[in-house]
């Protein structure tokens, strides 16, 4: 039985509350920051541009320092790596706090997205290290459900603390939340002793990057995984303005929004559930096809609040849902070892998709007038992608190690 | 009042969405002893889902000068 590893892992519990108390804190810690928006451009006395340039940087080296602290949890321990992480995170929000000039918020951004690289990628490779290999995504659904739980409850407060005690008083607290993770951190060292399903090769990590490299498999896992950044990025950027601009009612757009985060929670914990009993590739592939069919009945049909509300609900329930199987194909291909930092690199991918999905969504409205080619890209791309995963193939392959190669 | 209701409305929609979804996932493959079940997940879901409407409605009801919008300015998932 499932709830069996509970009962009888006193160190799993652990680690698994730890883990999804980081991810929800650090979820909802990053979700917030497009409220300091309005106060430090006022205070910088620039335009919007310059923040959203530093939002784009922080979204950009999340990806690229993911496959690093992917490796250096898998090759060290998960708690080192991410303790590190939550130490730079502290050091990037201080100096969030004492900006002075346009240098400081980009630096500041910029490292706030080293560091907070590979929380999630960390946890989900410590977590899935220690369970039943049938129930990997659901625990991985569960995990992107409290980081999505993270996004709906945190927010508020920060956003509360920005108007009763001003942006930068407000950051200070986000520091104190954040030295607090390093207790979370802690508690995902105890990772180390549970029972592994899985017996570790003696791998090394250049050996498990080669063997990905070549895997035509993982490769387009990454490919894919490249639109749902794009997809994400672009509706959350942009469907406020796209609504805006359809003159609907002035409630709508928030009630869209809140219902994204709702059925957000629910769709991951959905796609956890179903990667456990249908394969892993044709939910990726029926996600990517569902969001660009939605895409296509959402530019059809007329504008009125029950259709945005239903195309807010369905795609709440498409919008992170992605995560808990792309993790679970890593795993099961190249077992859950190098996972963290295999993770990391799907993960740049995905997040260079969403730098092009914000940039290219404001840039195409501002050539064409409309959102409509960005919309026709969109649904190009769900389809697309739902074919880069109809063929993966997630079997597990032979590892090649180091004993392996050099046989004594 | 009309918004909640509107909101009610889509919900229902897509709740029964995700009862087929499951319903018919769960039918469709075997059943293994080291997974959750059917009846467990979706009474848990069901559960889940309830605390998050009521909590929405309350929450967008008592801070409707909330910006939400600004929530989502860049969806940074990590």
């Amino acid at each position: 039985m499932l709830f069996q590893t509970f009962k009888t892992n006193s160190s799993f519990v652990i680690t698994f509350a730890g883990g999804c108390s980081l991810v929800m804190i650090t979820f909802g810690m990053t979700h917030s920051l497009g409220l300091y928006l309005i106060p430090i451009s006022n205070h910088l006395n620039v335009g919007r541009e310059l923040f959203s340039l530093a939002m784009a940087l922080q979204v950009l080296f999340v990806g690229i320092a993911a496959p690093i602290f992917g490796g250096f949890a898998d090759r060290f321990s998960p708690a080192k790596s991410t303790s590190v992480g939550i130490l730079i995170l502290v050091l990037s929000r201080f100096w969030m706090a004492n900006i002075d000039s346009q240098f400081d918020l980009i630096g500041s951004f910029i490292l706030g997205g080293f560091g907070g690289a590979g929380f999630l990628g960390i946890v989900l490779g410590a977590i899935g290290k220690s369970v039943n290999p049938v129930n990997r995504s659901l625990f991985a659904g569960v995990i992107m459900a409290s980081g999505s739980f993270g996004q709906f409850v945190i927010t508020p407060i920060i956003n509360t603390l920005i108007h009763n005690i001003g942006w930068a008083s407000s950051l200070y607290y986000i520091v104190y939340i954040s030295l607090f993770l390093l207790i979370c951190s802690y508690f995902l060292s105890f990772s180390g002793k549970t029972k592994p399903f899985s017996k570790d090769t003696d791998q090394t990590i250049s050996q498990a990057l080669k063997q990905a490299a070549a895997n035509k498999n993982f490769k387009l896992l990454t490919i894919g995984f490249f639109v749902c950044g794009f997809h994400v990025t672009f509706v959350g950027t942009h469907l406020p303005a796209f609504l805006e601009d359809q003159n609907l009612p002035y409630w709508l757009s928030g009630w869209a929004l809140a219902l994204i985060g709702l059925f957000n929670i629910l769709g991951t914990l959905m796609s956890g559930y179903l990667s456990g009993r249908i394969a892993k590739k044709n939910v990726l592939s029926a996600i990517y096809s569902l969001r660009s069919i939605l895409f296509l009945f959402f530019i059809l049909s007329p504008m009125n609040e029950i259709s945005v509300l239903l195309f807010s609900s369905i795609l709440g329930l498409l919008w992170l849902s992605t995560v808990p199987p792309t993790n679970g194909i890593i795993a099961d291909i190249f077992g859950p070892k190098y996972t963290s930092m295999l993770f990391g690199i799907t993960l740049l991918s995905h997040n260079i998709g969403s730098f092009l999905g914000s940039w290219l969504g404001g840039r195409i409205f501002d050539y064409a007038g409309s959102y409509d080619y960005m919309w026709l890209l969109c649904i190009i791309l769900g389809f697309v992608s739902s074919a880069f995963h109809f063929p993966i193939k997630a079997d597990s392959i032979e590892r090649i190690s180091t004993s392996q190669k050099n046989p004594i | 009042m009309m918004n909640t209701l509107t909101v009610l409305t889509t919900f229902a929609i897509c709740w029964v969405l995700i009862e087929i979804t499951v319903f018919l996932s769960s039918k469709s493959t075997i059943p293994n002893d080291n997974q959750l079940s059917y009846q467990s997940f979706i009474w848990f879901l069901r559960l889940v889902a309830g605390a998050l409407l009521i909590g929405l409605i309350i929450f967008m009801d008592l801070l409707n000068d909330f910006d939400v919008k600004s929530r989502m300015f860049v969806c940074v998932i990590f």
